[in-house]
C-alpha cells in the first residue's frame, strides 16, 4: 500500500500536538501589582517631590546641584566657597548655616561629615541614580541630626540586567566632563557596578579652576531572600579660590580674582557594607556599616592639614505589624577630626548615638496616623587645641505626630507636627566664640498642612509651615587671629513661615509646563535681633520650566530660577542694604535617542550678573561678592544600554 | 540502561514547537504556499502582526485576533481551510519567536492568545475566554505585594501552575518559573491559593485541567 506523503505530513503533526498537549497548561493572561498604591499613601504623609530616572536621564546638566537647580526651587543650591564639591542644600528658609540644617541621604542612609566640610553628593554621578526624594520640612524622629528644614534621599542604581552609561561633555571655561557607568546582574544574583567621573573646568572666575575625579564599584548578591553589597567611593577635588570681590572689583569685572594662592584639596573615601534582609515577608533588616575618611590639604590664608574618619553602624528594621507599618532603628557614629595650620592644632573626637522609632497607623481606609520619636546622645571631647577644650553631653528626644487623609488616588492632605534637632559637631564646638563654653544643641518644632493633587496630567502641591527653632547654630565667617577660619555661635529663638506651591502640566504629549513659588518669612523671634529677617534667605524663590517635544526626538528645555531680594550674610541687624533679587535662565536644545542623546545647553542666557554669597561687614558698612557664572556654554553627549 | 527524564515544561515547549513548525513547514509545502503569505489587505493578518508589534493593549489585541482569526476560519466551510485558526496560530507564534527580541511582551500574548485559543476550540470558544477572564480577575484580586519585597526595591515575575477541578477546587499549586525572591514567589502563590475556591467555574469546563499564570510585581 502506497502512503499519500500528505496524509503522513498531516498525521505527524497531529500526533506531535496530542503528545505535547501534555506538558502545557492553559495560560490565564498574567496579573500585575504595582507598588505605587501604597507608595503614594506613604508618601501622603509628608510633602514629597521625585525626580525620575527619565527626567535625570535626559537632563543635561552634568551634576546633581545642577540638576536641582534647573528643576526646581524648593531646594535652593547653594555655595559660599567658589568650589561645587561644597554646594549645600538650603530646604525652608536656610543661608549660611543650610548645609547642617539639610539631611542628604543615600539609599536611605546619611551622607554627613565629621566636621564643616558640605558632603560632596556631587561625587554621586547622575547616571547611577535612580531617582531623587525630596522631602519637605523636618523629619528629626525618622531622619535625626540635620533633618531640620528638609531630606534629599538619592537613590541609586540597582543593575537588574546589564547596563552601560557614559557621558562626555565640553563647555566654556575650558570644561571638560566625562563619565562612565558599568554594571550587571547575572542569573546567579551576582550583581556589580562600576563608575567614574573626572570634571575638569576653570570657572568662570580667574584662579577658580577646579578638578574632580570619582570612583566607585560595588558588587554583591541578590539572594532569594535578601542583598548583600559590599562598596568603594573615592573622590578627589582641587579647587583654587579666587576671594571675595569689593563692591568696585564686582561692578568692574566680576569675573576677577584678587587671591591667587588660596587652595583646598580634599579626597574622601567611603567604604560600606549593606545587607538587606527578608526576616519575614513583612519584615526585612537593613544593615549598614560604613567608614568614611577625609583627608585635605591647602592654603587658606596659611598651609593646612586636615583628616577625619567616621565609623557608623546602623541597623533598621521595617516591617508591617497588623498593616500597620513601623520602622525602629539604631544609629551610633563614631568620629574623629584633626586640623593642623600655623597657629591651630585640632583634635576632636565625637560619639553619637540614635534609637528611634516609627508608625504609620491606618485608621480607616482613607486616614493614616503617624507617630514617630527619637532619643539621641552625643559625647563631645577636643583636646590638643590651641583655644578651650571641650568635653560636653548632649541629649535629646523628638517627636512626631501627623494625620492624612487620600479620600481618593488623585487627592491627599496631611497635617503634621515634627520635632528636629541638630547637634553641634565636635570641630564646631571648638571653634565657638571666647566665654561660649560649649555650643548648645539646636532643637525645634514644624507644623505643617498640605494639599496634593495628582493627576496623568497635572499634579500640583500646595504646602504651608511653620518652623521654629532654638539655639539655632549658625555660622559666622569673621576672621580673627583665633578663630582664621570664623566661628559658630546660637542664636536665640528663630521662626520661618512658609508657603511653598508647585505645579506640573502636561498639555500635550509634547508641551509641559512646571513651575514653583516658595514664600518664607524667616525671623529672629527673640534676643537683641528680635523682629528681623535672617540674612542670606531671599523671602521669594520661584522657578519656571518648558518641555517641548518639537519634532519627534528633539526637545528644547526652557527653565528660569528666581532668586528673591535677601539681606548679605552676617547682617542680622538689617543695617545694610537688602541684595536684589536675579532671574537665571537655561535653555537646552536636545536630541534625544533611546541610546544616546545630545545636548546644547546656554547657562545664564542672558548673562545676568548675580551675587551667589554676599558677606557683610557692619563695622565699614561694606561688602565682600562671590559672583556666579556668567553666561556659559556646554555640549553633552551621552550614550546608553539598558 | 539510562533513562532520560525529561520534566521540563519548557523542553516539551520547544520540541512541540518544533515539531509544529516542521509540520507547518511541510504542510505549506504541500499546499498552495500563496494562500498561507501574508498578504496586505489580509484583516487576519493585519491582527496577527498588530498584535506582534503594538506594545500597547497587547494582551487585549492578541485575544481579538485570535478570535478573529477563529471565526474568519469557522465561517468558511471549506473542509481544507478547517486548521486555518491553528496554523495562522502557530504561524503567529513563529514570527513571534522570530521578533522575540524585539516584543518579548508580544511574545507572551501571543502564546497566551495562541493557547487561548487552542482552549476556545475544546470548549467551543467563549465559555473558555470568560473562565480565563473569570480567574484572572479572582486571582488579581488577591495579589499583594509584600512589604519586604517593597522595601527592598524587587520586583519580578513569578509563574504560578496549578490544577483546577470543576468545583473549583485547585491543588499541586507550585512556581514553575521563580521571580528570583522568595517573598514574591510566596505572594504569587499565596494569590492563586487566596483566590481559590473558584465557585462557579463548573459554567466554564467540564474536566479538570491544568492553569498556568504569570503574576507581575513591578515598582513604580
Amino acid at each position: 500500500m502506497k502512503l499519500n506523503p500528505r496524509i503522513i505530513v498531516f498525521a505527524f503533526f497531529y500526533l506531535s500536538q496530542a503528545v505535547f498537549a501534555q506538558g502545557h497548561s492553559t495560560v490565564i493572561p498574567e496579573v500585575r501589582q504595582s507598588n505605587q498604591p501604597v507608595v503614594n499613601r506613604r508618601y501622603a504623609q509628608v510633602q514629597t517631590t521625585h525626580i525620575k530616572r527619565e527626567e535625570i536621564k535626559t537632563s543635561p546638566a552634568t551634576n546633581l546641584s545642577e540638576l536641582l537647580s534647573q528643576e526646581q526651587s524648593i531646594v535652593r543650591v547653594t555655595n559660599n566657597s567658589m568650589d561645587s564639591s561644597q554646594t549645600a542644600l538650603s530646604i525652608r528658609g536656610f543661608g549660611d548655616n543650610a548645609a547642617a540644617n539639610s539631611l542628604i541621604l543615600v539609599d536611605g542612609f546619611p551622607l554627613t561629615n565629621v566636621s564643616l566640610l558640605t558632603p560632596n553628593f556631587n561625587s554621586i554621578a547622575l547616571a547611577d541614580i535612580e531617582r531623587i526624594d525630596i522631602v519637605q520640612g523636618s523629619q528629626g524622629s525618622l531622619w535625626g541630626d540635620q533633618a531640620v528644614g528638609g531630606v534629599v534621599n538619592i537613590i541609586t542604581r540597582h543593575p537588574e540586567k546589564f547596563v552601560a552609561d557614559a557621558q562626555l561633555g565640553l563647555g566654556s571655561f575650558q570644561q571638560n566632563y566625562f563619565n562612565a557607568l558599568l554594571g550587571s546582574k547575572f542569573s546567579s544574583g551576582f550583581f556589580f557596578k562600576a563608575f567614574g567621573f573626572t570634571n575638569n573646568t576653570d570657572n568662570y572666575r580667574k584662579h577658580n579652576h577646579q578638578r574632580n575625579e570619582s570612583i566607585y564599584g560595588q558588587s554583591g548578591i541578590d539572594y532569594a531572600r535578601g542583598t548583600l553589597s559590599i562598596g568603594f567611593q573615592s573622590s578627589e577635588t582641587t579647587v583654587m579660590f579666587p576671594g571675595g570681590l569689593s563692591q568696585q572689583q564686582f561692578d568692574s569685572d566680576a569675573s576677577q580674582a584678587v587671591n591667587f594662592k588660596n587652595f583646598s584639596h580634599i579626597k574622601t573615601q567611603i567604604l560600606q557594607l549593606l545587607d538587606k534582609h527578608e526576616l519575614n515577608p513583612d519584615l526585612i533588616l537593613e544593615t549598614r556599616i560604613s567608614h568614611q575618611q577625609v583627608d585635605g590639604d591647602g592654603v587658606i590664608g596659611s598651609a593646612f592639614n586636615r583628616n577625619e574618619w567616621e565609623n557608623s553602624f546602623n541597623p533598621k528594621l521595617t516591617g508591617l505589624i497588623r498593616d500597620k507599618k513601623f520602622t525602629l532603628g539604631y544609629l551610633v557614629q563614631n568620629s574623629q577630626y584633626n586640623f593642623i595650620n600655623s597657629s591651630i592644632h585640632e583634635r576632636a573626637h565625637a560619639v553619637q548615638n540614635d534609637v528611634y522609632a516609627q508608625t504609620i497607623i491606618p485608621l480607616t481606609n482613607l486616614v493614616d496616623l503617624t507617630l514617630g520619636a527619637r532619643l539621641a546622645w552625643q559625647y563631645n571631647t577636643a583636646e590638643e587645641i590651641i583655644g578651650q577644650p571641650v568635653d560636653s553631653m548632649n541629649r535629646v528626644f523628638v517627636t512626631e505626630q501627623g494625620v492624612s487623609y487620600h479620600p481618593s488616588p488623585e487627592w491627599q492632605f496631611f497635617i503634621r507636627r515634627d520635632g528636629n534637632f541638630r547637634f553641634p559637631k565636635a570641630n564646631e564646638e571648638t571653634w565657638s566664640p571666647p566665654g561660649t563654653a560649649v555650643l548648645q544643641t539646636q532643637t525645634g518644632v514644624s507644623y505643617e498642612a498640605g494639599i496634593t493633587r495628582n493627576t496623568d496630567k497635572q499634579k500640583s502641591q500646595l504646602n504651608l509651615y511653620q518652623l521654629e527653632l532654638n539655639h539655632e547654630i549658625a555660622f559666622d565667617p569673621t576672621q580673627t587671629p583665633e578663630q582664621p577660619f570664623g566661628q559658630y555661635r546660637n542664636f536665640e529663638t528663630t521662626r520661618r513661615r512658609g508657603i511653598t506651591l508647585t505645579e506640573y502640566y502636561r498639555l500635550t504629549p509634547e508641551f509641559a509646563l512646571d513651575a514653583q513659588i516658595n514664600y518664607v518669612d524667616p525671623r529672629f523671634a527673640s534676643g537683641p535681633f528680635s523682629g528681623k529677617r535672617i540674612p542670606a534667605v531671599p523671602s521669594y524663590t520661584a522657578n519656571a520650566g518648558v518641555n517641548y517635544d518639537f519634532i519627534e526626538n528633539w526637545r528644547v528645555k526652557y527653565s528660569a530660577l528666581y532668586t528673591g531680594a535677601r539681606f548679605a550674610s552676617l547682617d542680622d541687624a538689617n543695617i545694610g542694604k537688602r541684595l536684589g533679587g536675579y532671574w537665571i535662565s537655561t535653555i537646552a536644545l536636545q536630541y534625544i535617542r533611546k541610546s544616546f542623546d545630545v545636548s546644547f545647553e546656554i547657562d545664564n542666557m542672558f548673562n545676568q550678573k548675580y551675587s551667589t554669597y554676599t558677606l557683610f561687614t557692619a563695622p565699614s558698612n561694606s561688602y565682600l561678592y562671590y559672583p556666579g557664572a556668567g553666561r556659559s556654554y556646554l555640549l553633552t553627549i551621552k550614550t546608553s544600554i539598558d | 540502561m539510562n533513562t532520560i527524564k525529561i520534566n521540563n515544561t519548557k523542553v516539551y515547549y520547544f520540541l512541540s514547537l518544533a515539531l509544529h513548525v516542521t509540520g507547518l513547514l511541510a504542510l505549506v509545502m504541500n499546499l498552495d504556499f500563496s494562500s498561507e503569505t501574508p498578504t496586505v489587505g489580509d484583516p487576519s493578518v493585519r491582527l496577527v502582526n498588530s498584535y506582534i508589534y503594538a506594545s500597547d493593549s497587547m494582551q487585549t489585541s492578541a485575544q481579538t485576533a485570535a478570535r478573529e482569526v477563529q471565526s474568519r476560519t469557522e465561517a468558511k466551510s471549506l473542509p481544507a481551510k478547517k486548521m486555518d485558526a491553528g496554523i495562522t496560530i502557530q504561524k503567529a507564534a513563529r514570527r513571534v519567536i522570530k521578533s522575540e527580541k524585539k516584543a518579548p511582551a508580544a511574545n507572551d500574548a501571543v502564546n497566551q492568545a495562541a493557547q487561548h485559543s487552542v482552549s476556545a476550540k475544546s470548549s467551543n470558544g467563549a465559555p473558555t475566554e470568560e473562565l480565563l477572564a473569570f480567574l484572572h480577575a479572582a486571582i488579581q484580586k488577591q495579589q499583594r505585594y509584600p512589604e519586604s519585597a517593597m522595601q527592598m526595591e524587587r520586583q519580578g515575575r513569578a509563574t504560578v501552575k496549578f490544577m483546577l477541578f470543576t468545583d473549583g477546587s485547585i491543588n499541586n499549586v507550585r512556581i514553575s518559573k521563580s521571580s528570583g525572591t522568595e517573598s514574591l514567589d510566596n505572594a504569587a502563590l499565596a494569590a492563586v491559593r487566596d483566590a481559590a475556591p473558584f465557585q462557579g467555574v463548573d459554567k466554564y469546563m467540564t474536566d479538570a485541567g491544568e492553569f498556568s499564570i504569570d503574576v507581575v510585581f513591578e515598582l513604580s
